[in-house]
């Protein structure tokens, strides 16, 4: 990498740390994301039904919701911040309103409700006087500044593409049109060619002029790559290991790989067996399929509608290949800055549900005339 | 014609001259084995689902090649391999790979776990095998086979001479098989000659190859002898070679008596070896079959040194110079077949095929260790390669 590349990163890097919360930044602060367990059917009554509540606060605005870690639920609901009532370890989020005005087509703003830190891990959630309970901590990712000259970025590139600023607008689609999901600018690069077929590196970039900053930033990118000579399972085996290190976890299976890496927001690697008290071990799960005997068999990259993902990942990597016919003749990889995609994610969510918002007051304050 | 013929004995000699010894349980040249207790060897051979029925080998200074499976009319190869080098004493080799996921997968048919054939006799082969059961699995059980098989035939590498005497005696139309100079110079001045160009067919590697012999009594209906040729490039011969040649013959406007016909053909090629019904009703099919040494064989001389153990594999081919699987009558010198429609009595048409059993195995073959020299770089290519990421 240039000099110059190198000093534009570092200009980002100082540019992140500007979106760091303007709250008190002590180890209570619900500065950032939090996740916190919400299992219990007296909170669903009186707030809405769901798995987790998920914060996130900035100075852009803070979002609450009640969400599902069921894939493709509608239950739930979103909300903002109330105006004044964050205090670092307490904040209340959304709106006295009836339950009807609340609802907006398939999603619904939330009733009021109150997080406040009593320790490091257990918020007390409020909803008036209809509950109060104790709840856990199951991960809290505060906003900081992302390196991504770091050499775990670096390291774990696909065939040069590397997670971050995007300097060359000609490889970046148009901002995609978004709706439910989030927008974000397809990127395409050319890497190699197979026969009469190229290989491709293909991604999503957060867009600058969503997250304010001053380029597009690449949080996700795909390799399938074809080769025209096989190799031999063991023999691929340790390219793999030698080109990214040992993976945090393998599973392997007759003539089947696949591998996964993860950093944490230090940018220090974790395995499975990490405790669960790290932030990316934690958020990671949201993510992992498993099977039978506990392998990890699958990160799922998909677009994130429930506000549940690896949120406190810097990077994760997987990769995966088959020794099909006698030998590995490709692989597929994927790389992913989990922390971006939550920045790309939640700053949007904001705007969307501050229109929300402002439909439950219209609704709230219109007075038909007859 | 005579300085033709030495030439072509000579140059045939250098080409077949192999390392090791070549008495009378030596496996130069091709050697088919039957195998009892089918399952067994092929659990023990093969390794996987498929057929063990028959082991086929092929070794010559050029190369090793041997097949398991059902081979012959079937032509279900279940494993190929190559023999291990320096396994190689005359009377005992060993061929095959320990598995890999290459040897298993890489290609079709798959690669033979290692397996030793031994001379027990002149036409007893003992075969042994110890390998793993379904060996890519972990924990694979061990699997052995050792017994005693039978040969049903040798074809060992020899001086082929193609002046032999069988060789006038059963031209067609004047087209005799072998060396194509001596086949053209036999022709007279009214045959055209068309080859075609080497490339790999139905009927293997081979040369398409006409003669139309005009006829100035009946210029509409020329004589046409359709055959096939063994390329020099394959054979390391000087020369290409005729090996396989049929003529179809039609009694346009008189048809004759069965008896009459079959007369006349016993008066120009001799009596046959046997007589036998053919695919249709109206069929019959005159057989000639020549050993080795020239030498017409009757049915009842079944021996592993000539083609008939291995009759049953390809008597109701429809064209033998065509066979171009690993069971054939490669330990004959020559077979004539002649089929005639005359079995309700009267003649009104027929076919003559001529063809070297000898010079077919030989081109098969040497096909044979193309293939399985271009699977063993392949293997070691993919083994051997480490992929840029």
């Amino acid at each position: 990498m240039s000099l110059n590349c190198k000093s534009i990163i570092r200009f980002l890097l100082s540019f992140v740390m500007v979106l760091m919360g303007v709250a008190n930044a002590d180890g209570q602060s619900f500065d950032g994301i939090t996740i916190i367990e919400f299992a219990d059917s007296d909170g669903h009554a009186a707030i809405a039904s769901g798995s987790h509540i998920v914060t996130f606060v900035s100075s852009r605005g803070s979002y609450g919701a009640v969400v599902s870690d069921r894939k493709g639920g509608h239950e739930g609901c979103q909300s903002l911040a109330e105006p004044g009532s964050y205090s670092g370890s307490s904040i209340t989020f959304g709106m006295a309103a009836d339950k009807r005005a609340r609802k907006q087509g398939l999603r619904t703003y939330c009733p009021s409700f109150t997080l406040r830190f009593e320790d490091a891990s257990t918020v007390r959630v409020e909803a008036g006087n209809r509950y109060s309970q104790r709840q856990k901590v199951i991960a809290h990712i505060p906003l900081r500044a992302i390196d991504f000259g770091a050499a775990h970025f670096t390291r774990h590139d696909l065939k040069g593409v590397v997670l971050g600023p995007v300097l060359n607008d000609e490889e970046l689609g148009p901002l995609s049109r978004g709706g439910v999901s989030d927008k974000y600018k397809n990127f395409n690069r050319k890497v190699g060619q197979r026969g009469p077929y190229p290989n491709n590196v293909m991604g999503r970039a957060a867009a600058a002029e969503i997250m304010g900053w001053p380029w597009d930033v690449l949080f996700n990118a795909r390799l399938i790559e074809k080769f025209e000579q096989k190799s031999t399972f063991e023999s691929f085996k340790r390219v793999v290991l030698k080109r990214y290190g040992k993976p945090g976890s393998v599973y392997e299976k007759s003539d089947y790989m696949y591998a996964l890496w993860m950093y944490d927001l230090d940018g220090r690697q974790i395995t499975l067996d990490e405790p669960a008290t790290n932030s990316c071990r934690a958020t990671a799960e949201f993510s992992m399929k498993y099977d039978v005997r506990g392998w990890a068999t699958e990160f799922d990259w998909g677009p994130n509608s429930n506000d549940l993902g690896p949120w406190g990942c810097s990077v994760v990597m997987d990769l995966r290949f088959k020794s099909g016919d006698g030998g590995v003749d490709g692989y597929s990889a994927m790389i992913m800055s989990g922390y971006a995609k939550a920045m790309n994610h939640f700053f949007q969510r904001i705007e969307q549900v501050h229109q929300m918002r402002e439909k439950v007051r219209e609704v709230q304050a219109f007075q038909p005339k007859l | 014609m005579r300085g033709l013929k030495i030439l072509s004995f000579l140059a045939i000699l250098s080409f077949l001259a192999f390392s090791s010894a070549a008495d009378a349980q030596s496996f130069d040249g091709v050697t088919i084995i039957e195998l009892p207790a089918e399952e067994a060897a092929k659990k023990a051979i093969v390794g996987h689902a498929g057929w063990a029925r028959y082991v086929v080998t092929f070794v010559t200074a050029q190369g090793t090649y041997a097949a398991v499976g059902e081979l012959g009319d079937k032509s279900r190869r279940s494993c190929v391999a190559w023999a291990q080098a320096g396994s190689y004493t005359g009377d005992s080799i060993t061929f095959g790979l320990l598995p890999s996921e290459q040897s298993m997968k890489l290609a079709f048919p798959s690669i033979c776990m290692p397996f030793t054939l031994r001379f027990e006799g002149p036409a007893t082969v003992r075969v042994e095998a110890t390998n793993k059961l379904e060996p890519l699995r972990k924990n694979a059980r061990i699997v052995r086979y050792s017994h005693k098989c039978k040969v049903i035939a040798r074809a060992p590498l020899i001086a082929f001479d193609w002046g032999l005497p069988v060789f006038s005696q059963y031209n067609i139309k004047g087209v005799k098989l072998g060396p194509l100079p001596a086949v053209t110079a036999g022709l007279g001045g009214n045959a055209d000659v068309k080859l075609g160009e080497l490339g790999p067919s139905h009927s293997g590697k081979t040369k398409s190859f006409r003669v139309t012999i005009h006829n100035p009594s009946d210029r509409t209906n020329p004589t046409t002898v359709n055959g096939r040729v063994v390329a020099a490039e394959v054979t390391g011969w000087p020369w290409d070679v005729l090996y396989g040649a049929e003529y179809h013959g039609y009694f346009r406007k008189t048809r004759t008596l069965s008896e009459v016909f079959e007369q006349a053909v016993i008066e120009r090629y001799g009596k046959p070896s046997l007589k036998a019904p053919g695919m249709r009703g109206s069929e019959k099919k005159l057989y000639w079959f020549i050993d080795l040494e020239g030498q017409q064989i009757s049915p009842g001389s079944v021996s592993p040194r000539n083609c008939l153990g291995t009759w049953l594999h390809w008597k109701d081919e429809v064209s033998l110079r065509a066979i171009n699987v690993d069971i054939g009558p490669w330990a004959c010198a020559l077979i004539m077949v002649l089929t005639h429609n005359g079995g309700r009595g009267m003649v009104s048409e027929y076919t003559v095929e001529a063809t070297s059993g000898y010079a077919l195995a030989l081109n098969h073959f040497l096909v044979r260790l193309e293939e399985m020299r271009a699977m063993e770089k392949k293997i070691q290519e993919v083994q051997s390669y480490e992929p840029e990421l």
